[in-house]
């Protein structure tokens, strides 16, 4: 029953791409498809549960793609043939519905996870006649490709019987580890992204790059020492989540920085899951019990939060027809609804209560406090780290958060002046993600025990720990902050109802007398302290044409920040094999003689080679 | 329990007043006579029956704003040992809402400001939002610290419940931890050397560059949310240096209480005896704090005062 679900996507997919010259028809197929696919799933697992981690990293495709679907009806009016976007966007949607139920046979699994590669390649150059999504596309599939090609590399050698382990461990993280964004393996996530079609990338986001930490779980840890698999998901998460949301800040692109964000949230939850295999490896029944919970909680809570966010940015996208966040600006009177969906998810991502992003981020914490108060020095390390990385990258995530909400909707407009109304298909799925979200705040303290019944771990003991008491607490206080901001609400409303009369008139800039909106601070400029004082990591690159003479009339600044590892790593790594490979090219002269040369002293070598030994 | 909700009205009530103590230790620095001791409430009750004046750039964010960011810290004290007492409220990871909830009234003071789209506003935001970026972290060392001498991660145990030989089991890391919190304390409240909330000049102002566009009960809201942060962090470095909690209750009621007054007396000789730093300076400053937290942390592990 429950592969039935992305039988029927496959289906609508094949269907939809049949009904390639009727735009309409194949959008009907398509959106059905997937609305008939997810209903199949929700009652497949309701009647045959798959194992727990199938079930997790089911979830959020289930949840996000009939989101996506109806989101995308609007998105992609005018953007391309819908029969080719509704065709891969329910092939992709199958294969990784098909994914996390394929845990037992690797060589399945590789299939479907090169067809979802291919597959989500076409959805990320949709856009194909833009002229940037050359390089773009490029770098995808050569991602997608050789995490492939480690991963033949990772089944190989999971045959033979002396191989290194080390070899075959690398191998695996590697190459899952490209599709979860991991430090240097990340490139394509800031590329890929904010080409996509917004309803794409939050399905990519949300719900595919988990899948590279599903493979890692699933198929590369069983056999292996708990405590190295734990260090190794601690380090790379706590490198990917720092380094994700610093590159997040001087983002200019409103997607681009909602993908370092997804970098830094895939790293959360990688160490979430590190913090739950050290538990394991030393015996912390509490550390066990919080990670999982955190693991399982961020996952869900990014899936709808980010989700939420790149269905904004879409919106946004279709309503201004950029994605510069310095070009916007009071984007919050043309769309309120998105504006609002934004601004709650934003401030829900960056891990602050009263919204469920908070929820998922305490029960880490407390993972990482459990191991910091349990007198295990490993575990004291580990904690500390942990919760040090957390609470920098939440202050981070606060400023870059903070940027992407007030430079695009708060204020007044910078350049975006014909700005189209916001539709009721891209604001209803924000809105229905948000309702789950809040929904996952005030059920989850009643659907614990369920959560461990469906684990199945029966070495697990929760309830000494009290989780349900945290988690119980944590939603009350959440309510508490609805109430008493209610209350103030209505106080304030009281106050003023005795008489005293409200104003409306401009901003006061301090004694000018026309302030303008190219006096405003953009998002660039918010960031740009932080910028600064981060400069040593993220090599801004600043571009500055001062103003000359007694009357200057030109002057310009520019600042940019190119992926770290791309300019610093690849790059270098790159242009060497380049290099290399243009001396290589020498020997390819085109003479006859100089091949016969060449025969003959390789020959030579040969035989003095054999001679030797 | 009562003890602890006479502490928390009490706490409520005095917080405002905190202000006029450090407006008059500035004043008898200064050699004029000071506003009265009152004088925020006073301000406050004014505030409330005064008018709003909105303007025409702002949203809902910018009105929900002030109210939010009172909400979030008045829960942030919820779960203070207010008078040396465990509060009843409090959970295993309340340390961590309580680090939350002010975060909240952060992003949303940030939120309010870029709302307004005043060029100073969003220099006082991006201000806020670098220094506290290092005043976060090294507050979460704190309570790091504050976990492995209590063993616990509740807020109020962790001040309670760490016996009263602390000083002499870690002294040097208890000296290091508490001047790493009267910087976070500096800068949370937006005194000198950090921020300066009485220059003439809004370019060199943090917190009340951010508010300046607020008025009427909004800004009363804003007055009255101030001193609830000093409040709280006046009761958090109190209890994190005097081991009172095996005291009488009214005796231990009176040290917080004093313990609050003496830190606002504190800031006030601080805001007179140095001026504001740069603003490339501040967050050295900041980073120094950051290393101190750390380096009492490390200092703990290795002289063995965890518990």
């Amino acid at each position: 029953m429950i592969f039935m679900s992305a039988g029927i996507a496959a289906a609508a997919g094949i269907l939809s791409l049949l009904c390639c010259r009727r735009g309409g028809l194949a959008g009907v197929a398509g959106v059905a498809g997937t609305f008939l696919s997810v209903i199949a799933g929700i009652v497949g697992i309701c009647t045959s549960p798959p194992s727990g981690v199938s079930l997790l990293f089911m979830l959020p495709t289930l949840i996000l793609a009939p989101a996506a679907a109806v989101h995308s009806v609007a998105y992609i009016k005018g953007h391309g043939n819908p029969g080719i976007y509704w065709g891969f966007f329910n092939l992709t949607v199958a294969t990784m519905l098909a994914l996390p139920l394929l845990k037992e046979d690797f060589l399945e699994f590789l299939i479907i996870w090169e067809l979802m590669g291919v597959f989500s390649f076409v959805l990320v150059m949709f856009n194909y006649k833009a002229e940037e999504l050359k390089r773009v596309a490029w770098i995808y599939l050569l991602a997608c490709e050789a995490g492939g090609l480690l991963l033949m590399l990772f089944y190989a050698l999971s045959f033979k019987t002396g191989a290194p382990r080390e070899l075959f461990y690398i191998a695996g993280v590697a190459g899952f580890g490209l599709k979860a964004g991991f430090p240097l393996l990340h490139l394509w996530l800031p590329e890929a992204h904010p080409a996509a079609p917004a309803p794409v990338s939050a399905i990519m986001s949300g719900a595919m790059i988990n899948l590279g930490l599903f493979g890692i779980v699933v198929f590369v840890f069983p056999g292996m020492d708990a405590s190295l698999c734990g260090w190794t998901l601690l380090i790379l998460g706590g490198i990917s989540t720092l380094g994700g949301i610093l590159f997040a800040l001087p983002q200019d692109n409103l997607k681009r920085l909602l993908a370092y964000s997804s970098i830094e949230n895939i790293g959360i939850i990688s160490m979430a899951l590190g913090c739950t295999f050290l538990g394991g490896a030393f015996k912390n029944n509490s550390m066990i019990v919080f990670g999982i919970l955190g693991t399982i909680l961020h996952i869900i809570n990014h899936a709808l939060l980010k989700g939420t966010l790149f269905l904004g940015a879409g919106q946004v996208y279709c309503s201004s027809g950029t994605l510069s966040i310095d070009r916007m600006g009071g984007m919050m009177k043309k769309t309120p609804v998105t504006g609002s969906c934004f601004t709650a998810a934003a401030v829900g991502l960056s891990g602050l209560p009263p919204f469920n992003g908070f929820i998922g981020e305490l029960m880490i914490y407390l993972a990482a406090f459990s191991g910091i108060c349990s007198g295990v020095w490993q575990l004291r390390i580990a904690g500390i780290a942990a919760a040090l990385i957390l609470s920098l990258t939440g202050a981070c995530a606060v400023a870059a958060f903070a940027k992407a909400v007030g430079g695009t909707f708060l204020g007044e407009p910078r350049h975006v002046d014909d700005c189209k109304k916001e539709s009721v298909w891209m604001y209803g799925p924000m809105l229905f993600l948000l309702f789950l979200s809040l929904l996952i705040v005030f059920s989850v303290p009643f659907t614990v025990p369920c959560i461990f019944k469906v684990l199945n771990v029966s070495t697990i003991d929760y309830a000494s720990t009290g989780v349900q008491k945290i988690l119980f607490c944590a939603a009350s206080f959440s309510a508490l902050f609805y109430v008493l901001s209610t209350l103030l609400l209505l106080f304030r409303r009281f106050v003023r109802v005795r008489g005293n009369e409200n104003a409306a008139g401009p901003t006061w800039d301090c004694g000018y007398a026309k302030p303008s909106a190219r006096m405003e601070y953009t998002g660039s400029a918010l960031i740009q302290c932080l910028g600064d004082l981060f400069n040593s990591f993220l090599q801004i690159r600043r571009k500055i044409e001062p103003p000359q003479g007694l009357f200057p009339k030109k002057a310009s600044f520019q600042w940019e920040s190119p992926d770290g590892a791309e300019r610093f790593f690849w790059a270098p790594v790159f242009t060497f094999f380049a290099g290399v490979s243009d001396k290589v090219h020498k020997f390819q002269s085109g003479y006859l003689h100089m091949y016969v040369l060449i025969m003959t002293i390789v020959i030579i070598a040969m035989v003095v080679w054999a001679i030797i030994s | 329990m009562i003890y602890w909700i006479l502490n928390l009205i009490l706490a409520l009530l005095l917080a405002p007043v905190l202000f006029g103590v450090l407006n008059k230790v500035k004043a008898f620095f200064a050699g004029r006579k000071g506003p009265r001791i009152m004088q925020t409430w006073y301000d406050i009750f004014k505030l409330l029956r005064k008018g709003t004046v909105y303007s025409t750039s702002t949203t809902w964010i910018f009105k929900f704003a002030p109210v939010g960011t009172l909400a979030a810290l008045a829960i942030a004290m919820l779960f203070l040992p207010l008078g040396f007492t465990e509060s009843p409220l409090r959970f295993q990871g309340d340390a961590l809402l309580f680090l939350y909830m002010l975060g909240l009234g952060r992003i949303l003071t940030v939120l309010g400001a870029l709302d307004t789209a005043s060029s100073f506003e969003g220099m006082g935001a991006a201000r806020e939002l670098e220094f506290s970026i290092i005043s976060e972290g090294t507050m979460l060392l704190l309570l790091i610290f504050l976990a492995l001498q209590s063993g616990s991660c509740e807020l109020s145990s962790m001040f309670c419940g760490r016996g009263g030989s602390f000083w002499l089991k870690a002294a040097p890391a208890m000296v290091l931890a508490a001047v790493a919190l009267y910087v976070v304390l500096l800068t949370e409240s937006c005194r000198v050397p950090v921020d300066d909330p009485e220059t003439h000049l809004e370019l060199t102002m943090i917190h009340e560059a951010m508010i300046l566009d607020n008025s009427g009960p909004d800004l009363a809201f804003i007055h009255y949310g101030a001193g609830l942060k000093l409040w709280i962090f006046g009761a958090i470095l109190t209890a994190l240096v005097i081991p009172a909690d095996t005291f009488v209750p009214w005796a231990a009621t009176v040290i917080m209480t004093a313990g609050c007054f003496l830190i606002a007396v504190f800031v006030g000789i601080t805001e007179s005896m140095m001026a504001r730093y740069r603003f490339l300076k501040v967050p050295q400053m900041l980073m120094g704090g950051f290393c101190m937290a750390f380096a009492a942390l490390a200092l703990l592990l290795i002289s063995g005062g965890v518990k």
